[in-house]
C-alpha cells in the first residue's frame, strides 16, 4: 500500500515544557523509519501519540490523508506497540501474553489462537519459552516476545520505543534481524526510535534526528553514509 | 485549598470508575473465568484470617458482656446480645477491614505495578479496556465474597461467643440457651443490615483499590505508597460509611 503518515504541527507540552514544537513530518508507509534523538528529546511522545496513548495539545495526525481519530474508529489500520521494557503481563504465561488480544477479542477458535502464536513464536525463536512467565526471560527474549504480541493483531503500523534499550549486541543484531525480515516478508511500516546509532544504521530506510521536539535532519538510505552531525558521529 | 480540591478530585474520579465498572458488567458473562480466579484467591487470603478474628471477637464479646449480665442474673441474654453484635455491627466492619487489609492492598499492588510498568498502557495498545479486564472481576468478586465473608464470620463469632459462654463459671450458659436466645433475638433484618453494609463496603474497597492501582505513576517507590494510600483510604471509609449505614438503617426500620 503507498501512502504516507502525516504529523501535522503537533504540539505537545507536559508541566510547561515543550516537548514536540510545531513537529512537521511524513513517513512513507511500507518503510523502515527511524528516529534518533536523545534522551527527553519527545522520541516516545512522538510515538505516543502516534498509538493514541497520548493525547496530543494541537496539530492533526493522518493516515494517507484520514485523520488517526477516524481511521481508529474505523478499524482500517491495526497500529501496534513495542515497549521500551516489553510491558509483558507478568500474571501470564508468554503464550497466554502472545494470545491475549485474540481471546479477549474472541477471535478465532482457541486452536486457532495456539498455532497462530506458536507459528509467530518459532519465527522468532521463542518455541521452548512458550509457557514461561516473563519475569523468567532474559531481556533479548522478553523483547521477541513483545514483539510476538504485536504481530499477533497484524498490524500495517508497528512502532518500537527503543528496542535496543539495555541488550547486548548479539540481541540488538536479532532485533534488527526481525526488523529487516519483517520489511521483506510483510506490507509493514516500521517506525523505530532509538538512540543506537549503529542499529539505526543497520535498519534504517530513512534516518530522521529528533532535537528539541522538531525533526533537523532527515536522509534516506543512501544518505545515512555521509551524513554528518554530532549525534552519528560523536568524535567528529 | 489544595487539599478540598484533591479530595473532590478523587470522590469524582472514584465515581467515574464506579460507573465505568457498572457499564462494563454487560461483559459479565465473558469475564466469569477471571471472577472465579478472584473470588478463589481472595477466599484464600481471607477465611482462615477471617475464623481466627471473628473467633476471638466472639469470645472476648461473651466474656465481656456475660459477666456483667450475670451480676445482674440474666447471663440467659447472652446469645442475643453476642448474635445482634456480631451480625449488625462487628462482622460486617472486621470483614470489611480485613478485606481492605488482605484483599485490597494486594489489588493495588497488583494494578499499580500493572500501571508503573506500562502494561496497562500494553492493554490500551491492544485494545483491551482495563475497567474491564482489571477491575470488573476484582469489582464482582469483591461484591460476592464480602456479604458471604460477613455470614462465616457471623457463624464464627456465634460459635466463639457460645463456647466461652457455655465454658467460663461465671456465665455459665449452655449452648442450647444461648442458641435459643440467639434465634429468639436475632431477626432476619439484623442478618440483611449486615449484608447490606457489606455490599457498599465491597463497592468501597474495590473501586479505592482499583483506582489508587490504575492512577500510580512513577517506580518503585510509588507502588509501596499507593498500597498505604488505598488501605487507609478504604479504612477511613469503611468507618465514614458505617455511620451513615447504620443512620439510614434505623431510619428505615431495619435496625
Amino acid at each position: 500500500m503507498k501512502g504516507n503518515i502525516s504529523f501535522i504541527n503537533i504540539n505537545k507540552s507536559f508541566s510547561g515544557k515543550r516537548v514536540l514544537d510545531s513537529f512537521n513530518h511524513q513517513f512513507e508507509l511500507n518503510k523502515v523509519h527511524v528516529i534518533l534523538g536523545k534522551s527527553g528529546m519527545g522520541k516516545s511522545v512522538l510515538l505516543k501519540s502516534l498509538m493514541g496513548l497520548i493525547e496530543i495539545d494541537d496539530g492533526e495526525i493522518l493516515i494517507n490523508n484520514k485523520n488517526l481519530k477516524d481511521i481508529k474508529k474505523d478499524d482500517e489500520f491495526n497500529i501496534s506497540y513495542v515497549f521500551q521494557f516489553s510491558a509483558l503481563l507478568n500474571s501470564l504465561s508468554v503464550i497466554e501474553n502472545i494470545t491475549l488480544y485474540l481471546d479477549e477479542k474472541n477471535i478465532g477458535t482457541k486452536d486457532d489462537r495456539l498455532i497462530k502464536a506458536n507459528k509467530i513464536l518459532k519465527n522468532l525463536g521463542l518455541e521452548d519459552s512458550s509457557e514461561k512467565i516473563p519475569s523468567d526471560l532474559s531481556g533479548g527474549m522478553r523483547k521477541r516476545a513483545a514483539i510476538a504480541r504485536s504481530l499477533m493483531i497484524e498490524p500495517q503500523i508497528l512502532l518500537y520505543d527503543e528496542p535496543t534499550a539495555e541488550l547486548d549486541q548479539i540481541n540488538t543484531k536479532i532485533i534488527s534481524d526481525i526488523i529487516l525480515g519483517l520489511k521483506n516478508e510483510k506490507e509493514i511500516t516500521q517506525l523505530v526510535v532509538t538512540h543506537d546509532v549503529a542499529f539505526a544504521k543497520s535498519i534504517a530506510d530513512t534516518l530522521s534526528i529528533l532535537d528539541d521536539g522538531k525533526i533537523t535532519l532527515t536522509t534516506n538510505r543512501q544518505g545515512i553514509g555521509g551524513l554528518d552531525h554530532p549525534l552519528i558521529n560523536p568524535l567528529k | 485549598m489544595n487539599g478540598i480540591y484533591n479530595f473532590f478530585n478523587n470522590v469524582g474520579k472514584f465515581l467515574s470508575l464506579f460507573w465505568e465498572t457498572i457499564l462494563s458488567l454487560k461483559f459479565f458473562s465473558s469475564s466469569i473465568d477471571k471472577i472465579l480466579s478472584q473470588l478463589f484467591e481472595m477466599a484464600n487470603r481471607t477465611l482462615p484470617v477471617a475464623a481466627l478474628i471473628s473467633l476471638s471477637i466472639g469470645a472476648v464479646l461473651a466474656l465481656q458482656t456475660g459477666i456483667q449480665l450475670s451480676s445482674y442474673g440474666i447471663q440467659d441474654k447472652i446469645g442475643g446480645i453476642v448474635g445482634v453484635s456480631l451480625c449488625t455491627e462487628l462482622a460486617p466492619v472486621m470483614a470489611a477491614i480485613l478485606m481492605a487489609g488482605r484483599v485490597g492492598s494486594s489489588i493495588t499492588a497488583e494494578i499499580s505495578t500493572m500501571s508503573v510498568y506500562e502494561e496497562i498502557a500494553a492493554l490500551k495498545t491492544m485494545d483491551i479496556d482495563p475497567v474491564k479486564y482489571l477491575v470488573l472481576p476484582r469489582f464482582v468478586a469483591c461484591l460476592v465474597a464480602l456479604p458471604f465473608l460477613v455470614i462465616y464470620m457471623d457463624i464464627i463469632g456465634w460459635l466463639g461467643g457460645s463456647i466461652v459462654s457455655n465454658l467460663n463459671q461465671s456465665i455459665s450458659v449452655s449452648f442450647s440457651a444461648f442458641y435459643q436466645d440467639l434465634s429468639q433475638v436475632v431477626t432476619f433484618a439484623d442478618i440483611a443490615s449486615g449484608l447490606i453494609k457489606a455490599i457498599f463496603f465491597a463497592i468501597t474497597i474495590s473501586i479505592t483499590s482499583c483506582l489508587v492501582g490504575l492512577i500510580t505513576q512513577g517506580g518503585p517507590r510509588e507502588i509501596g505508597l499507593s498500597v498505604t494510600k488505598s488501605v487507609v483510604a478504604s479504612f477511613i471509609s469503611i468507618l465514614i460509611l458505617d455511620y451513615i449505614l447504620t443512620r439510614f438503617l434505623i431510619l428505615v426500620g431495619l435496625l
